[in-house]
This record gives C-alpha cells, structure tokens and sequence, in this order.
C-alpha cells in the first residue's frame, strides 16, 4: 500500500450548498412527508424557508380534481366564498411534477421539455371544457418584473441579458380578466439566468420552472391586482436504457422514441392535474361562475 | 477492559485528583465562558463516578458564579452503566456516547475483560437502557481488519436497535492487507445501498463515515470549521493537569510530556508552543498537496497521522487507501439520492437549520 495522489477527481453530480441558496425551492419542495405529518415540524421549515409567507406551494402530488390540502392558501380558499369579489385572490401554485432537472451530455435520463406552444394546446383546451376562451396573448403585467441574476452565469465568457424584464402573459380573457402564464425552460433562462438564447454555452444546463413560478406566483400576490393561473412545464425524465445485446440500432432508436413520448405523455398528464387544481379552485373563489362550463 | 486496539493502555496509571479536575474545567471556562463542552475520557471515566460527579457540581457553581456556561458528555464502555447513572446524567445534561463496535462477532473480537472474556452480552440490557433514556446518545464504533466483514451488519444491527448516531473510525494502525482493504470497499458499498434505503424510508439517522464526505463536497472549506483544529478549539487535560491538542497524546500515566504538551492548567498556555504545534499541524503531507481530493480526505487530520506513522504530518498509505475507495462510493451515493430528490437527503445536507428541526422533530 502506498500514499497515491489522485490526479484527476471528476466534480460529483449533486450541488454544493451554494446553489440550495440560489434555490430556495429546493428545500421548499423536498420537505420529507413525516415532517409534513408533524404541524409543528412543517411551520417551523416554513417559517424558515419562507419568511413566514407559506401560502403557494407544497410539494404534496395531489389526485386529479383535488385541491393541494396543506396549503394555507386552500384554508384561504374555504373562507373566500364569504369574501368581497372585487378584491383579487392569487391561487396558489398547484405541483404536479418536479419541474426541474438537467440536460445536457452527462445526463443520464434528462427530462422532455413541453414547449409553449404545446403547452397552450393543453391548457386551452382545458378552459374551453369550461368555457373560457383566452382571446389575446398581448397582456403585459408591470408590476411583475425581473431582473436576471447574472450569478447564474458562471462562465466569463458568457453575457447574460441583464435588461429587466415584464412578464407577458400566455393567455388572457378580457372578459373574466383572467389569465394564464406557462413558466418554461425558456423561461427560466430568460427571466432567471439571463441566458436565454445562449445555447451549447455549457455541456449540462440546469433548469428549474418549478421555482420560478414559485418566484411568480410570490409577485403576484405582493402587487394583488391579477387573475393569473400559473403552471409550469413539470420536465418528467426520460427513463434511460442501454442497446440491449443482439438489438438492432434501429430498434434501439425506435425504443428511445418510445421512451421519450412516454415521458412526455407523463408531462402532459401533469400538466393536465394543475389546470384542474387550478380550475377547481376557481370555482371555489366564484371566478368561474362567471363564464359557465360545459 | 482490555481492548486490543487501545491508544491508551493502562501503564503507569496516575488518576486525576479532583482538585486538578476543579481546576481544568475553571481554566476552560476562562477560555471559552460562553460555552464550554467537558467531556470525560479515559480508560473508563465510569470508574471514577464521584469525581465527575463533583467536576459538574463545579462546572455549575461556576455556571452560578460567573455566568459561564457547561455542556457535558462522557465516553464510555458502558460496563459501569446503570439506571442511577443515567438518571443522574439526564438531571445534569450529560451525554453518553457508548464504545460499541457493532454484532457481537465484530464486538467481541477486540472489546474484552481483563479475563479475556467478549463484553457484548453484557452490553446488550445496558444498550436498551441508555436508548430509553437517551435516544440520541452517540455509538463510538471501531472497525479493525479483523472486524471489517460485520462492518455493514453491524451498522444496521445499531440503526435497527434504535440507536441514531453511528460515529465509526477504522483503526488505521490495525494491520490492514489487500485483501481487508477490498472487503472494506465490498462493506462501503453495502452501507451505501442501506444508506440509501433508509434515506428513501425517511429514517433520521446519521452514519458519521458518509455525513463527513458529503458535506466536505455540499459544504466545502465551511466543513473543515467543525474539526479540532489541533489545539485551536479543543483542548485535551492528562491526569496531572498538562494540556494537549487530542486526546491521542495524552499517554495513560504520567502524561506523554514533550513534544506535544502545550502547558498546564495551573500555568496556562504556552502561546508558542501552541502556535508551533498549529504550524506543525498546518503543513500537508507533500504527497497530497498535488491530490485531486485533498480537501476531502482525512489526511490533515494530525492525531490520525501521529497515531499511525508517528508524525503529525506523514500521512498513513492505509489511510490514503480507504480515502481514495470511500469518497466515490460516497458520491455516487450522493448523486443518486439527489436525482431521486430524496426529500431527507436534501434536508439533511442543504438545509442550514437542519439541526434545528430535526431537534423540534425529536421533541415532537
Ligand atoms: S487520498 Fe491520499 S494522496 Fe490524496 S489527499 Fe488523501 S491521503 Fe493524500
């Protein structure tokens, strides 16, 4: 046996602690269900966490048609119906989906991406179930800003757009003044890295929609003026496989195909789950009365 | 007892008298009043009951006197332990950590009387007692060549027992082989995977081997806070009243005086002599300072380096081997646990007030 330096030491594939600060969320969303059992335990992770303002999210997966039930924002929700109507509530973030992970070469089972225009099929197709049509895409919140954060951007070489930025709504309906947002990867990378458009910058790019509508739906809910459901691409991973022995490329290409609509079909599943969170508490708060269902 | 592998054999046997003792935790606390942690080692500390018992008494007439303030634990073999004991302990806020090498095979194989006689049987009520009254009390594990086989088995025999906290070192002096060294890694690899399994099962434990290596990548330079920093931050008190940086220097007797003592109780500090030893401590072993995961490795650690080639700064191959086999185990580990987002995993490691929580859990 002999003292033997190690020349190279690749860098493990879990985070340092530095990026949990970047992250919040990601404390925010991996709390363990026995501490979630424990009230206690919970509030004091909270409080912790988020200052006191526990109202959007839980990492909890809830059954179609059911509401987030350890969400302050639902106890909120129970006693809105009593509520002045003029007075705007902003619905909780509803998770379905970690809405976050990696792609890149190292990546071992990276996520399907739902674009936006995918992504609006679905949703809008899931209000016209209930009656509302979203008939512009051309409404910008002012209030709603962002300022990428150039730490992001580690690499010098890399120049992220630092301009300050509006939010531009997915949807709106005029009548109801109601409006949808879909937070994508694009998203993340133009509002939070400031690195939108910058492609092949890194070998792995990280992206996480999940927190930055988590970050939305915090904005929303200081300035109070806006009906805006907001979901997030929820990036289901695409199981991994090897070539099996004796399988033909092509059959292994067909499989991977296989592999990849499988997950995106999870993706659009979960998609699905937040409209339907979303749209039952609508209903809850007697927005949706307004419009009618089918 | 008579441990094999024990660094302090029982030669020239003096005891600390109890005004040396007044007088240490008096000099600490001048140290450091705002909170100074006594822990009791020896041989057995049980054997001297009554003077630890007047030692607190002490600590907390001072706590009274000056505002200072005490915590306290105690290492034992456990063979003392008793119910008046541990009621005694809990009413002053005294920590039992037991010396508990795992499943009787691996306990017995070095944990003996003076009659040569396996101590596990007897440990086993005793264990079932201090988890009644102390559920977080801390195991001190050794694993040896001759144990290494039950390293795994003997980790879930602790966790499954109850215990929470498995604190387990390798006695690097032992006289590890090829052949040990691979069952150690085939022993990692179990560990991971029950790790692994329990992290997924949301358990709360912590198995000290793999806690360290995680947060020296999730937590980098700030991991290193938490060592001893050889004299900088704790101090260890011989018999006769001389300080040490580690507890690995105070030889049994009339102490290891020399080259490590770095004053006494009753004198002070000697601010150069601690100075040197830190400078001493300070220097890497050349051989690392072009090691891809030097600052993951254990091999700043002096007292490790001083027990196994005898300078503070040459750092054993046995324990460069099992770094160099650990930290990859562990990271895959690590990897796999946060591509599940194991919800307990990321807590326990991102989380800065972790410790907070998990102290409001265990009250709840
Ligand atoms: S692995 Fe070996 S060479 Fe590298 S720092 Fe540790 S002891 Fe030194």
């Amino acid at each position: 046996m002999k003292v033997k330096p190690i020349k190279i030491y690749t860098e493990p594939f879990y985070p340092t602690r530095e990026f949990a600060v970047l992250n919040p969320e990601l404390l925010r969303y991996n709390v363990p269900a026995i501490w979630k059992a424990k009230p206690l335990v919970a509030g004091t992770l909270a409080a912790f966490l988020l200052g006191g303002g526990i109202r959007k999210v839980t990492a909890q997966e809830t059954e179609q048609g059911q509401v987030v039930e350890s969400d302050e924002g639902i106890a909120e929700n129970e006693q809105s119906q009593t509520r002045d109507k003029s007075i705007v509530q902003v619905a909780p973030l509803f998770i379905h989906g970690d809405g976050q992970g990696s792609a890149g070469c190292i990546v071992v089972a990276p996520p399907v991406f739902l674009s936006e225009e995918e992504a609006s099929v679905v949703i809008e197709e899931e209000f016209k179930k209930q009656g509302v049509i979203f008939d512009t895409d051309e409404v910008t919140l002012d209030e709603v800003t962002f300022e990428p954060d150039t730490a992001m951007a580690r690499y010098n070489w890399l120049k992220p757009d630092t301009v300050e930025k509006n939010l531009n709504l997915d949807g709106f309906n005029r009548t109801l003044g109601l409006g949808y947002e879909f937070v994508s990867h694009y998203d993340y990378d133009e509002l939070v890295t400031g690195l939108y458009k910058q492609e092949g910058w890194s070998s792995v790019s990280y992206f996480s929609p999940v927190s930055l509508a988590g970050n939305i739906t915090e904005k929303l809910e200081n300035c109070g003026k806006y009906n805006v459901a907001i979901f997030y691409d929820p990036m289901c991973r695409i199981k991994g496989s090897s070539m099996n022995k004796g399988q033909t490329p092509e059959e292994y290409q067909e499989e991977q195909q296989a592999l990849y609509l499988e997950a995106r079909e999870r993706s659009i599943e979960l998609l699905k789950r937040q409209i339907s969170d979303f749209i039952y508490w609508l209903k809850k708060t007697g927005v949706l009365d307004q419009a009618g269902g089918e | 007892m008579r441990c094999s592998y024990c660094y302090s054999p029982p030669v020239n046997r003096i005891d600390m008298t109890e005004e040396t003792a007044h007088r240490a935790v008096e000099f600490a606390s001048e140290l450091y009043p705002a909170n100074t942690g006594v822990i009791f080692f020896g041989g057995e500390p049980l054997l001297k009951l009554p003077l630890i018992k007047s030692t607190i008494a002490k600590c907390k007439q001072l706590e009274r006197k000056r505002g200072c303030s005490f915590h306290f634990k105690i290492s034992t073999n456990g063979l003392l332990m008793d119910e008046d004991f541990l009621q005694y302990a809990n009413s002053v806020g005294l920590l039992v950590a037991l010396s508990l090498d795992g499943i009787a095979e691996a306990h017995d194989k070095h944990r003996r009387t003076t009659a040569g006689e396996g101590t596990f049987d007897a440990l086993l009520p005793k264990m079932d007692l201090l988890l009644q009254y102390q559920p977080y009390s801390n195991i001190l594990m050794t694993v040896t060549p001759e144990t290494v086989q039950y390293y795994a088995e003997s980790v879930k025999f602790l966790i499954e027992k109850g215990f929470k906290y498995v604190i387990a070192s390798l006695n690097y002096a032992g006289d590890w082989t090829d052949e040990t060294i691979t069952e150690l890694q085939r022993q990692y690899r179990k560990l991971a995977r029950l790790y692994e399994r329990w992290t997924l099962e949301e358990r709360k434990f912590y198995f000290s081997s793999f806690e360290t290596k995680f947060s020296s990548h999730i937590r980098g330079e700030d991991a290193l806070c938490y060592r001893c920093s050889f004299g900088k931050y704790q101090l260890s008190i011989a018999p006769d009243g001389d300080i040490y940086p580690c507890v690995q220097f105070v030889a049994d007797g009339v102490s290891n005086k020399g080259m490590y003592t770095m004053g006494n109780v009753y004198t002070g500090i000697d601010e150069n002599e601690r100075q040197r030893l830190y400078n001493m401590h300070s220097k890497a072993d050349d051989a690392c300072m072009e090691c891809a995961v030097k600052s993951r490795c254990n091999n700043n650690c002096s007292c490790l380096n001083y027990q196994t080639t005898g300078m503070l700064h040459t750092v054993s191959p046995v324990l460069c081997e099992t770094e160099r086999l650990l930290i990859p185990i562990v990271d895959r580990l690590g990897e796999r646990l946060y591509r599940k987002r194991a919800p307990m995993f990321i807590q326990k490691h991102y989380n800065a007030v972790y410790p907070i929580i998990s102290l409001i859990e265990d009250r709840n």
